[in-house]
């Protein structure tokens, strides 16, 4: 702040030394010219007096003769020379007892001049001084004259000449001492200007402190009483900005503290509510959305990711914005690796990033911190928070990251567990419509479950009819994972897609030099999947030679490479599967009866999903679950209208095309729901030219209604025709058509 | 409470300041005499006179210049107020450069009492009409002398020795001032013109005394009484003189009283003169004088200066 200062010329200092110096010197001229003039003044008068008396005391000596002898006209000359000899001298003359002897006056004597000193001895002098009407100012001598025997002598000087002499003199006075003032008001203005210049630098310098300008130390030197004044001052600007600085880091300290104090509040509020609210969280996927959201509120970089590690599947599920994405099984073992290096965040390059299996959105960050959390050491897993490069966020939030994760991770783990048991329940309660990975809920097929897990223990040969398309290689997974074998090879053979020759070779495997081409030996499939199982697709499409040999394993469970003499032992499950109607192969000779009668030991008929529709809605369910988890699309249900063009369809690609359909569907899908419009294109070309079924469609109603219009008129043939709008011969056509009795006979 | 604390601060200072300013004036100060209101315009037209109020009889006094007018004062002035008081009159004292203008006021009548010299009164108390009433006794006797003095230093020790120098007489008429030393040069058949180189006239014996002493001359005859009683009272001029010759004796100067002064008042102051010494104040007074007495003159005291007088006068 500055101080406006008055500016009345007659409050600065200076001007009030001036004018001190102006009074002091002009009251002392005063003085000092009073005292000389006075001095000068009675000291004059006393010589005019002392000279005037000594001139009386001649005169008296000189005339005393004279009048004793009454020679008084030389008296009269006497004071006439002496009155003109001496201009001072106003009168003269000489008195005894009353009578004036002599006299100098004019015109006569003035009576009252004779009598004002003319009492009291008149043997002593006597002086008066006395003021005529005029103004005029004498001093009047009365000197003895033999000791007044003779008379006395009577002189009076004017005091005009002594009062021009004083009056001179004050003038004079007067003008030194307004020389005196000049001068020692010019030195004055000078010394004063010189004595307070430090002052003034001193004042200004005071003014301009504040805050942020302490440093102005004064370097000024002057009288002892301005350097006191200077060190005075520098001493306390010192103080000042040391308690200043001691203020400002105190202030500091104090703002740190402050702001530790605040983010340790803001850490222990958000800690706690967040284990409040995950504790009322109904799931891991909301835990896991919550937990983001929550970071991203703390931590200023807002790109944060959560992987959770199902240890159990190997499988990892990703928290990336809103979605919720199962990561294929093959990320799980870098990820999961990465995590449990550390106990502590680690962070990761730009190199490092590129190579985690992640689901990357545009630009790789520069930076990634890697938060690993446990439960009871056991990896949970991780936050990943990406940053550019020179961010530091998440190194002054790791403490409170550190413990909502580690507070966070007690939740994770019992949600976890819960989701898992959810999921066992939800298994056994599954087994209605699922099995081994295959899902429905038709009896048809839940008889074919309880077929498999029969069928399953034994060794016996399982031969798997069904359309294409309805999960024959799925029952022959399950048969083989139910079985004793499970643990053994699963050897899978697609009879169609080999040549005859090679089918054998492939088979069975082939000796070097068996055949052209046969340069090593080849160990067979079905020694490669000794005491496993061996699952033969398409078992229609192979040749009768490779049937014979077939038969032979099957009867003998020993097989011959080809070009070979040796027979070797295989244990060997053999399951078939084909979508041919193998007796009809067998009638015309394609395929030999006695390996159709092997294979068949326990035929499994899969029915076409147009014969499950009732599965259809679990299965599109849980295949749009399937993919939108695996393309990371957070996509809820199928649409109802679209679910029933689902279920209206004859799917002759059966459980396959229902699979690609809700992948197309769902690669395509732009919102949280299938529509119509993701379907792919062949679906509705199918469903155009399915005439057959419409007409099914439309006379089953005809019949219906037809029977609920005759019930309600109580059979009476001629309302139900009125009612239905048609004449009674065609309702008698429809009747006959449709064999509808009535129930009175 | 700051701000009062302040303003009293300040009030203090002002009275410092003031009383200090005060003070400092004070001493400038012109402390004004008191002058008498006089005034001159109003005079007396020509007459010296003042009225006066004293109605007491006057006595006219007169001393002939024997010795210089002060002196006489101062010599007199006492003894005149005795007479007057005693005699209840107010004395009036007349003098006159010579004896010869005091002499000439008898006949005129302004004089009643005088002292004079004996040579006028030896010679020439009928021509001025006074007679004596008393001679003064010094040392037993009725007589003076007249001593010629010389500085005191100087060689001189007899008249001759001063031929050809400066001579002062007293007044032409004085006996022991002139006439005796005048007759002593006429012993000798000279004349002051002729005996020294020049003669002067100090028309008394206090003046010729001091005119020795001084050196202004180097010769003076003077009273004897005057000499002694100057150098008993007051050494300072005799001391540098030194008599080198003495008169015979001749009566003393004498108090006359005017033949025209009534006779009662003639008697009685007479009478006062004569029995002075016989009161104490009076003794005193005379005393102080050197004086024993006042007795009546008697002829035979003045014969030897008629004598040198018709002496003097048969010469020339």
């Amino acid at each position: 702040m500055r101080f406006t200062l008055r500016t009345n010329r007659f409050n600065h200092l200076k001007t009030m030394l001036l004018l001190t110096v102006a009074f002091l010197v002009i009251a002392t001229g005063i003085v000092v010219s009073q005292l000389v003039i006075k001095n000068y003044s009675s000291s004059l008068l006393s010589q005019v007096i002392t000279r005037a008396e000594s001139t009386a005391h001649k005169l008296s000596l000189d005339v005393t003769d004279k009048i004793l002898i009454n020679d008084l006209v030389a008296v009269q000359k006497i004071l006439d020379d002496q009155l003109q000899s001496e201009p001072a001298v106003s009168y003269l003359f000489i008195l005894n007892g009353n009578q004036v002897l002599v006299h100098t006056f004019q015109n006569g004597i003035p009576i009252y001049l004779v009598e004002v000193n003319n009492t009291g001895d008149l043997a002593k002098e006597s002086v008066k001084k006395l003021v005529s009407e005029k103004g005029e100012r004498f001093v009047d001598i009365r000197w003895p004259v033999l000791k007044a025997k003779a008379g006395v002598l009577r002189l009076g000087i004017s005091e005009t000449p002594y009062r021009h002499k004083v009056q001179q003199l004050s003038m004079k006075m007067t003008l030194i001492t307004l020389v005196v003032l000049v001068i020692s008001l010019i030195l004055g203005q000078i010394i004063i200007s010189h004595l307070m210049a430090p002052l003034l630098i001193l004042t200004d310098t005071v003014m301009n402190i504040d805050e942020d300008n302490l440093e102005g130390l004064i370097r000024v030197s002057g009288p002892a009483e301005i350097n006191r004044l200077v060190g005075a001052y520098n001493g306390m600007i010192q103080r000042i900005a040391e308690f200043t600085s001691k203020l400002k880091k105190t202030n500091r300290t104090l703002e740190q503290r402050n702001i530790d104090l605040d983010r340790a509040h803001k850490q222990f509020a958000t800690t706690f509510s967040v284990s409040q609210t995950i504790t009322a969280l109904p799931d891991l996927k909301k835990i896991c959305f919550f937990l983001v959201k929550t970071l991203q509120d703390i931590v200023e970089c807002k790109n944060i990711s959560m992987v959770v590690f199902d240890n159990d599947k190997k499988i990892p599920y990703l928290t990336l914005d809103n979605n919720y994405i199962t990561l294929k099984r093959a990320s799980f073992e870098p990820l999961y690796n990465q995590a449990s290096q550390n106990q502590s965040p680690v962070f990761l390059k730009i190199e490092a990033i590129k190579n985690l299996p992640l689901p990357h959105k545009g630009e790789i960050s520069s930076r990634m911190a890697i938060f690993p959390f446990n439960y009871h050491r056991q990896v949970l897993g991780a936050i990943l928070i990406a940053c550019p490069d020179d961010c530091v966020c998440v190194k002054t939030e790791m403490d409170v990251i550190h413990m909502i994760l580690s507070q966070a991770s007690g939740a994770v783990f019992r949600a976890f567990e819960h989701e898992k048991e959810i999921s066992g329940l939800r298994g056994r309660i599954d087994t209605v419509s699922g099995f081994q990975g295959m899902i429905g809920k038709d009896p048809k097929i839940q008889t074919i479950y309880k077929l498999i897990e029969d069928v399953a223990p034994t060794d016996a040969t399982v031969l798997i009819l069904g359309d294409s398309g309805t999960g024959k290689e799925m029952v022959a997974q399950a048969v083989h994972d139910l079985s004793d074998r499970s643990d053994k090879p699963f050897i899978v053979i697609n009879c169609s897609a080999y040549p005859a020759t090679l089918l054998e070779s492939e088979l069975f495997g082939h000796e070097k030099g068996a055949f052209t081409g046969a340069h090593q030996r080849k160990i067979g499939r079905f020694e490669k999947a000794n005491d496993g199982t061996v699952f033969l697709d398409e078992i229609g499409e192979i040749s009768l030679s490779a049937q014979t040999m077939l038969l032979r394993v099957l009867q003998s469970q020993k097989i011959e490479r080809i070009g070979g003499n040796e027979s070797i032992k295989v244990n060997t499950r053999v399951l078939a599967a084909t979508n041919r109607n193998l007796i009809d192969e067998v009638k015309k000779g394609t395929f030999r009866e006695d390996l159709f009668y092997r294979l068949n030991v326990i035929p499994i008929n899969l029915p076409p999903l147009s014969r499950r529709k009732n599965d259809i809605p679990l299965l599109a369910n849980f295949f749009l679950k399937k993919f939108s988890e695996e393309q990371g699309k957070q996509i809820e249900r199928i649409d109802g209208g679209t679910m029933r063009l689902l279920l209206e369809y004859r799917w002759p690609g059966n459980i396959r095309e229902l699979e690609n359909c809700i992948e197309h569907a769902v690669t395509l899908s732009k919102s949280q729901q299938i529509f119509t419009s993701d379907l792919p294109d062949h679906f509705f070309d199918a469903m155009t030219v399915s005439p057959v079924s419409t007409q099914k469609v439309l006379t089953a109603n005809e019949e219906n209604i037809i029977r609920k219009t005759l019930n309600e008129c109580n059979w009476n043939k001629t309302v139900a025709a009125l009612n239905l709008g048609i004449s009674r011969s065609t309702l008698y056509q429809k009747l006959k058509k449709y064999n509808i009795l009535s129930p009175k006979g | 409470m700051g701000l009062s604390g302040g303003k009293m601060k300040t009030g203090q200072f002002a009275i410092k300041i003031a009383v200090i300013v005060f003070l400092f004036l004070c001493l400038g100060c012109e402390k004004s005499d008191e002058y008498s209101f006089v005034d001159f315009s109003k005079k007396t037209d020509t007459n010296k006179q003042i009225p006066s109020s004293d109605s007491k009889q006057k006595l006219r006094v007169a001393v002939a210049a024997m010795i210089s007018p002060k002196e006489t004062l101062v010599y007199y002035e006492e003894l005149l107020n005795y007479i007057g008081q005693e005699l209840d009159y107010e004395i009036e004292l007349i003098q006159r450069k010579t004896y010869s203008e005091i002499n000439e006021l008898f006949p005129k009548r302004l004089i009643d009492l005088a002292f004079v010299c004996s040579g006028p009164y030896a010679n020439q108390k009928e021509k001025y009409k006074f007679e004596g009433i008393a001679t003064p006794i010094v040392r037993g006797e009725p007589y003076y002398q007249s001593y010629l003095i010389v500085q005191k230093g100087s060689g001189y020790h007899s008249l001759i020795d001063l031929k050809d120098k400066v001579f002062a007489f007293t007044d032409p008429d004085s006996n022991t001032g002139t006439l005796v030393p005048r007759f002593w040069l006429l012993q000798q058949n000279k004349t002051p013109a002729s005996f020294f180189n020049r003669t002067t006239y100090t028309y008394s014996h206090d003046n010729s005394i001091f005119a020795v002493s001084k050196g202004l001359v180097d010769g003076a005859a003077v009273d004897g009484h005057m000499w002694e009683y100057y150098n008993e009272k007051n050494p300072y001029l005799t001391a540098q003189t030194r008599v080198i010759r003495k008169s015979e004796r001749f009566g003393s100067p004498p108090i006359v009283a005017s033949a025209f002064l009534d006779p009662q008042l003639k008697l009685k102051i007479q009478k006062i003169i004569l029995s002075m010494h016989q009161t104490e104040k009076g003794k005193a007074l005379l005393e102080s004088l050197m004086i024993e007495r006042f007795d009546p003159p008697e002829e035979r005291w003045y014969k030897n200066i008629q004598a040198m007088y018709k002496q003097f006068h048969g010469k020339l």
